[in-house]
């Protein structure tokens, strides 16, 4: 523990740009930093990206260290380790951060392991305590909260999608900008990415979807539905229904949620014109939140719910399209 | 030579039971086990098992070897999965194991696959249904110094190598390593299949060998609470919400709007 | 004098009968050889009752004299007396060919002559039959009978039969001129019919040799066509009432799993692969199954517009068996042994088809109407155990389901409660030996949400009256009826030895269930497993205790009710009465019959494991039976058994947008709860409030 000083973020590149789940995980990284006065480092890995530096700067970074090589255009596990060994051999940090994304899900308890340690996934809030990282994460489905602690070091860690809050961009900030050669060996990358396929339009699995809008007999037509559909779209998520909707073939059965249906559990259920009966519910109730709109005060859905509109769908829907494509913009 | 498989799964207790039935104990740092709340294998390692059989319908003289770690219990789990057509177990038991974290149960686990020996593709679950961290698949892959491939939704074997297509937030990767290698499996893979009852009846023949610590060379302290990378320093019940919280507002619009901004508030959106 | 007692005749009797015998002869012998194969089943016991039946079923014709298909009713009894009544005369026919002082007419004298105006009487009905069948299947052509060639030869030939016994009659009359001929009364006419006509004697002679022929080789001809058409049921009715199911209708038979174990390598299957693994009775079945449909018209499927049709599954049945027969051409080495398509004779499954085994919902309705005796279901639910058991093939749904149970231990998945919940507030104890009543909550009753309130409404009132009674809580385990009724009968046998062992170790000895399907359970199948227990279900109990003033129900129900029968309770457990006792007790309410109520209930839509397999196609059968008790105009209809009052609350909001317009579903402990104003050892409001539209009662999606 003596040596390492410092809080490395693993920062990720989306289209040309930083990821934005980078800047919420830079965001807690200075949170941490300020408390523990130690600095802030990003690594940036990539072919061609030595530019996206000084962003990383602008949004928290002290050191950004750069390995840009050609055989990192795309991750591979291999690739990705070996250049973080590098950097870390480098930076020598107290603690490595990163995204909870299909990177960080795949590379990061290798990279704790490799280094000696072990990594807490997924979590919600990383502080420090007594010195120490303490990072929290869900688990039980969502039913309990852990609290750890690292024995070893670094501490290893995953953060949440929208968990942290990025800091305000300062294009005034200083930082400094260290290359390191990656020095890769192409036969030691063994995992190659063959081919790539980006998800038809028909959209995600129901019970693959982390929203889910679903729609009931108050609908009342298929052409109502087209509202979910855009709501859906709007925010990366599937649409579902009740059997009733479904048996009057305003939606196919492979949409039915239910007790004879689907089982899902996404992190935001949408439960719009449908009463909640517990046929439904039952295929629903592992949702971390759901939203209930209907227009019947009385509905049992709402006793299920964490939020709720009493309205005619059809009224509230386009106001609240409008304001979830500003919320996702 | 038979391709050989080894299939790692996990005893849970039921992820779907009532809410209600949930309970920790905070004092003990641990989930107290209700009444009536059944054991089940976790559901992205019975689609290792699934998949693992995949492989087995189209090379047919592939070898499957289940390996789960936990209290005599965990049995039921090997079992189900030989019912469902893998052809041997290994039950790594030993109080000495109790309480780990990740790290010690990739620990042991690579140990009994060492043990195991000669194998080709190394299947996990993404994550198991308990604690939901991800990390043991990978880590395994990492202390044997294997490839590995994460997240999968089909995997094939083909002149040496494991073919596996990899899901991404928008869309998959297909994504190709040398054997041996170590996949991970997730939900997009199906279902696994329902076994014939003949298999079941089958499966009660099946040998099931059963190891200590001592079987693999490990003593208590690099294992369980002793060899933890991680510690657990709180585990708690968030308190739940029930109240629902109904939009104000003079309008729809309002209502929408205030939604929206309370989504926002929340992080969920 | 017969036209065969001399040559040439003699000879050509002879021929006929030795030819046509023996071709008859070789077909049963050929048919047989599969019931050889078949599975072993006794069918020996209860034989007092067997031979009532045999004459009340099949001599009485007892179920012909129901009213809803009268007019078959009545040209079959017509035919089925007839054919009965004038063997007399064929057999007289016969002797006398062979020698005159064999004829029955010489033996049994003035007996036969008393019986010859009752058998001209039948060729008069005979015919009048056929005319009427004719009729039917000219002009009115009901769905459910199958016209076609073979119908129509099985008539003509009967006919003919008709009209060659009463010519040849005649002019046998005519010729003879003996002094009682004017007992047959009929034929007695038709010949003062030649006399008026002034027909010569040559010409008499000669047309009673052809007449007295032709009867006898149409009689022949008619014996050997038989099995080679769908009217074969003549040769094997008889068998097929005699060794009819003696169970209740709902109880299915278990298989001896490790046995089959033993026997996978020699092909041994735990379901029903290829159709020698049916037992000879239901290949008795297939044979006999005569296509009147009237299993067709009342199979809640087939009404719904699903694949299912259990006249089909007969015929699929009878199919595979013929094609699984070595034939005639095998038997002279004309073709092969059992003829083949692809290389392999058809299956059942082939034959049945993959939807209609699983759209059965085991109502039992086709077996109550059938006339011959068949068990539709059982065969059935054999082929849906090879589907689950030996090929894991299932509806999606089913699968889940089954699952559900072997690592839940309950079907209800996705539930919010645990066993216990039901009982909070409730002054419920464990069962521990010393209480009269094990009450049985069930999965339903205690997990599913629209069930529970019935639970409780049933605990406040056996409370309330005083009942001893405990429960098993926690401890209670799946019963195994859907797992039984989806086909895995591995499963089932698990529950079933579990539940059973969970009950004799705490000395169980009365089961008190509100589920007619625990009920049927309990009582007719349990002990298949050493499982022997007092079985009552709670509208049985709650009858008794309202007759014996221990509950009193005062406060006014005002409602009109109309109650809807569960198939188990009702046609397969005979339980009628009872819940009509109880719902009868409340004051101030109307009771409604729907026509199909009582024996002919239509089934709910959730037997047969149907409560978590979505229907294939067509309307939804809990849409349908929900229009008919809408139809009735009652506002309450009442149910006893948790799977039919979930399919009410689902069909009739589906049916029923305006919630302030529509029907309300409540068991009849709710209603008697209300009735009784329930106090149990608290003054608790009653679980149900029938004055508004009440939150417990669930309304749908």
């Amino acid at each position: 523990m003596s040596n390492s000083s410092g809080i490395l973020v693993i920062a990720e590149v989306s289209g040309n740009a930083v990821a934005s789940i980078s800047t919420e995980v830079l965001g807690a990284a200075r949170r941490l930093a300020d408390q523990t006065g130690q600095p802030v480092q990003a690594a940036l890995l990539g072919s061609g990206v030595e530019g996206l530096a000084k962003d990383l700067i602008a949004f928290g970074a002290d050191q950004v260290y750069v390995v840009d090589d050609p055989l990192l255009a795309k991750y591979s596990t291999d690739g990705y380790l070996a250049a973080l060994e590098k950097v870390n051999a480098q930076a020598s940090p107290a603690v490595i951060l990163a995204g909870q994304t299909d990177m960080g899900r795949d590379l990061i308890p290798r990279l704790a392991f490799r280094l000696g340690s072990s990594a807490a996934m997924d979590c919600l809030s990383v502080t420090a305590q007594d010195g120490k990282l303490v990072a929290e994460r869900p688990c039980y489905g969502g039913n309990a909260r852990a609290v750890n602690s690292f024995k070893m070091s670094p501490a290893v860690a995953t953060i949440r999608s929208k968990a942290q809050d990025p800091l305000e961009r300062n294009d005034s900030r200083q930082g400094q900008v260290v290359k390191v050669d990656a020095g890769l060996d192409a036969a030691a990358i063994r995992d190659k990415v063959t081919a790539h396929q980006e998800v038809a339009e028909e959209g995600i699995r129901l019970e693959d979807a982390e929203v889910v809008v679903a729609g009931g007999r108050g609908i009342g037509s298929a052409e109502g539905f087209a509202a979910l559909e855009e709501l859906a779209k709007a925010l990366g998520g599937a649409v579902g229904a009740t059997r009733a909707a479904c048996d009057s073939g305003w939606r196919p059965v492979a949409e039915q949620i239910g007790l004879t249906g689907k089982i899902v559990g996404p992190t935001l259920y949408f439960a719009i014109g449908l009463s909640g009966s517990s046929q439904h519910m039952a295929g629903c109730s592992g949702s971390k939140n759901i939203i209930a709109i209907n227009k019947d005060p009385e509905a049992i859905v709402f006793k299920a719910s964490r939020f709720g509109i009493v309205e005619d769908y059809k009224k509230v829907m386009p106001a609240l399209l409008e304001a979830c494509k500003k919320l996702k913009a | 030579m038979p391709l050989h498989i080894i299939a790692c799964v996990k005893q849970v207790p039921d992820p779907e039971a009532p809410a209600s039935a949930f309970k920790v104990d905070e004092a003990a740092k641990k989930v107290t086990p209700a009444a009536g709340v059944a054991s089940v294998v976790s559901q992205f390692d019975a689609l290792a098992v699934e998949a693992a059989l995949r492989v087995k319908d189209v090379a047919s003289d592939a070898k499957i070897t289940i390996v789960s770690m936990g209290p005599a219990a965990a049995r039921d789990a090997i079992k189900h999965s030989l019912a469902m057509g893998a052809d041997e177990g290994v039950l790594l038991t030993d109080n000495a194991f109790e309480n780990g974290d990740s790290y010690t149960t990739a620990l042991v686990l690579s140990k009994a696959i060492q043990k195991i020996g000669d194998f080709d593709l190394l299947l996990f679950g993404r994550q198991a249904t308990d604690w939901d961290a991800g990390v043991v698949g990978s880590g395994v892959a990492e202390i044997l110094g294997l490839p590995s491939v994460s997240i999968a939704k089909a995997v094939a074997v083909q002149d040496g190598k494991v073919v596996v297509e990899r899901v991404l937030m928008e869309g998959y990767d297909t994504v190709e390593a040398p054997l041996p290698c170590a996949v991970t499996i997730s939900n997009e893979l199906g279902e696994p299949r329902y076994p014939k009852l003949q298999q079941i009846m089958q499966a009660a023949r099946k040998q099931v060998s059963v190891w200590s610590a001592a079987d693999l060379g490990l003593d208590a302290s690099q294992v369980g609470a002793q060899g933890v990378r991680l510690n657990l320093e709180r585990l708690y019940q968030p308190v739940s919400e029930v109240e629902c919280e109904v939009m104000e507002g003079e309008t729809p619009d309002e209502k929408a709007q205030k939604l929206a901004q309370r989504l926002r508030e929340e992080k969920i959106i | 004098m017969a036209p065969a007692n001399e040559f040439p005749g003699n000879i050509f009797f002879y021929l006929v009968i030795l030819g046509f015998g023996a071709f008859f002869a070789l077909t049963v012998i050929m048919r047989l050889i599969p019931f050889v194969q078949g599975k072993r089943v006794s069918r020996l016991d209860h034989l007092p009752a067997r031979v009532r039946d045999f004459f009340l079923i099949m001599l009485a014709q007892s179920r012909f004299f129901r009213r809803k298909y009268w007019y078959s009713g009545i040209l079959h009894v017509f035919i089925f007396w007839g054919f009965m009544v004038l063997l007399i005369r064929s057999l007289n026919l016969l002797l006398d060919g062979v020698s005159a002082d064999l004829s029955l007419q010489h033996l049994l004298g003035d007996v036969y002559t008393a019986w010859r105006p009752v058998m001209d009487l039948f060729n008069v009905l005979v015919m009048v039959g056929v005319g009427m069948a004719a009729f039917q299947r000219i002009f009115i052509k009901p769905e459910r009978i199958t016209i076609n060639r073979d119908a129509w030869t099985i008539l003509s030939l009967i006919f003919l039969l008709m009209v060659t016994d009463v010519l040849g009659n005649s002019l046998e009359i005519f010729r003879e001129r003996g002094d009682k001929d004017y007992f047959s009364f009929f034929a007695f006419g038709v010949a003062n019919l030649w006399d008026t006509v002034g027909l010569g004697r040559g010409t008499a002679e000669a047309a009673h040799t052809v007449f007295w022929f032709s009867h006898l080789v149409i009689l022949f001809a008619f014996l050997d066509y038989l099995p080679y058409s769908k009217h074969s049921h003549v040769l094997t009715v008889a068998f097929n009432v005699f060794f009819r199911n003696s169970e209740p209708t709902g109880v299915l038979q278990p298989i001896d799993i490790e046995g089959i174990m033993e026997r996978a390598e020699e092909g041994a299957t735990f379901g029903v692969a290829k159709v020698t693994d049916f037992s000879w009775k239901q290949m008795l079945d297939f044979l006999t199954c005569t296509e009147c449909g009237r299993c067709q018209s009342n199979c809640p499927a087939f009404l719904t517009g699903k694949e299912l049709s259990p006249k089909a599954i007969q015929h699929a049945g009878r199919v595979a068996l013929l094609a699984n027969t070595p034939t005639m051409g095998s038997i002279l080495r004309l073709s092969p042994a059992v003829p083949r398509t692809n290389g392999e004779p058809p299956r059942p499954i082939d034959t049945m088809g993959f939807e209609s085994i699983w759209d059965c919902v085991t109502c039992g309705s086709c077996q109550y109407w059938c006339p011959v005796m068949i068990e539709h279901v059982p065969t059935i639910m054999d082929v849906r155990r090879f589907l689950v058991m030996d090929e894991a093939q299932m509806p999606e749904t089913a699968q889940a389901a089954l699952m559900q149970i072997e690592q839940r231990g309950h079907p209800w998945r996705g539930t919010t409660f645990t066993r216990g919940d039901w009982m909070e507030g409730l002054e419920v104890g464990l069962f521990d030996g010393s209480q009269e009543y094990l009450l049985w909550v069930g999965c339903s009753g205690a997990l599913s949400e629209r069930n529970v309130p019935i639970t409780q409404a049933l605990a406040k009132l056996l409370i309330q009256a005083g009942v001893s009674f405990g429960v098993l809580g926690d401890e209670e385990p799946c019963c195994g009826d859907p797992a039984r009724r989806l086909g895995n009968e591995y499963l089932f046998q698990m529950q079933a030895q579990q539940a059973i062992e969970v009950m004799n170790v705490k000395g169980v000895k009365k089961i008190l269930t509100a589920c007619p399907h625990g009920y049927n359970i309990f009582r007719n199948e349990y002990r298949q497993f050493g499982g022997n227990f007092v079985v009552v279900h709670h509208s049985e109990l709650l009858a008794q205790l309202v007759q014996e003033g221990k509950l009193r129900p005062r406060e006014g129900v005002e409602q009109t009710i109309v109650y809807h029968d569960s198939c188990y309770l009702a046609r397969h457990n005979d339980i009628i009465g009872a819940p009509r006792r109880v719902l009868a007790s409340l004051p101030k309410a109307r009771l409604v019959e729907m026509e199909r109520s009582g024996m002919t209930t239509f089934c709910c839509g959730a037997g047969g494991g149907h409560m978590w397999v979505e229907e294939s196609k067509g309307e939804h059968i809990n849409n349908a039976r929900t229009k008919e008790a809408m139809a009735t105009g009652a506002g309450v209809v009442a149910t006893a058994c948790p799977f039919c009052i979930q399919m009410f609350e689902d069909g009739i909001p589906a049916l029923e947008p305006d919630e302030e317009k529509r029907m309300r579903a409540l068991d009849i402990a709710e209603l008697l709860e209300v009735a009784v104003a329930a106090r149990g050892k608290e003054a608790a409001a009653p679980t149900s409030d029938l004055s508004a539209a009440g939150e417990e009662v669930s309304a749908g999606p």
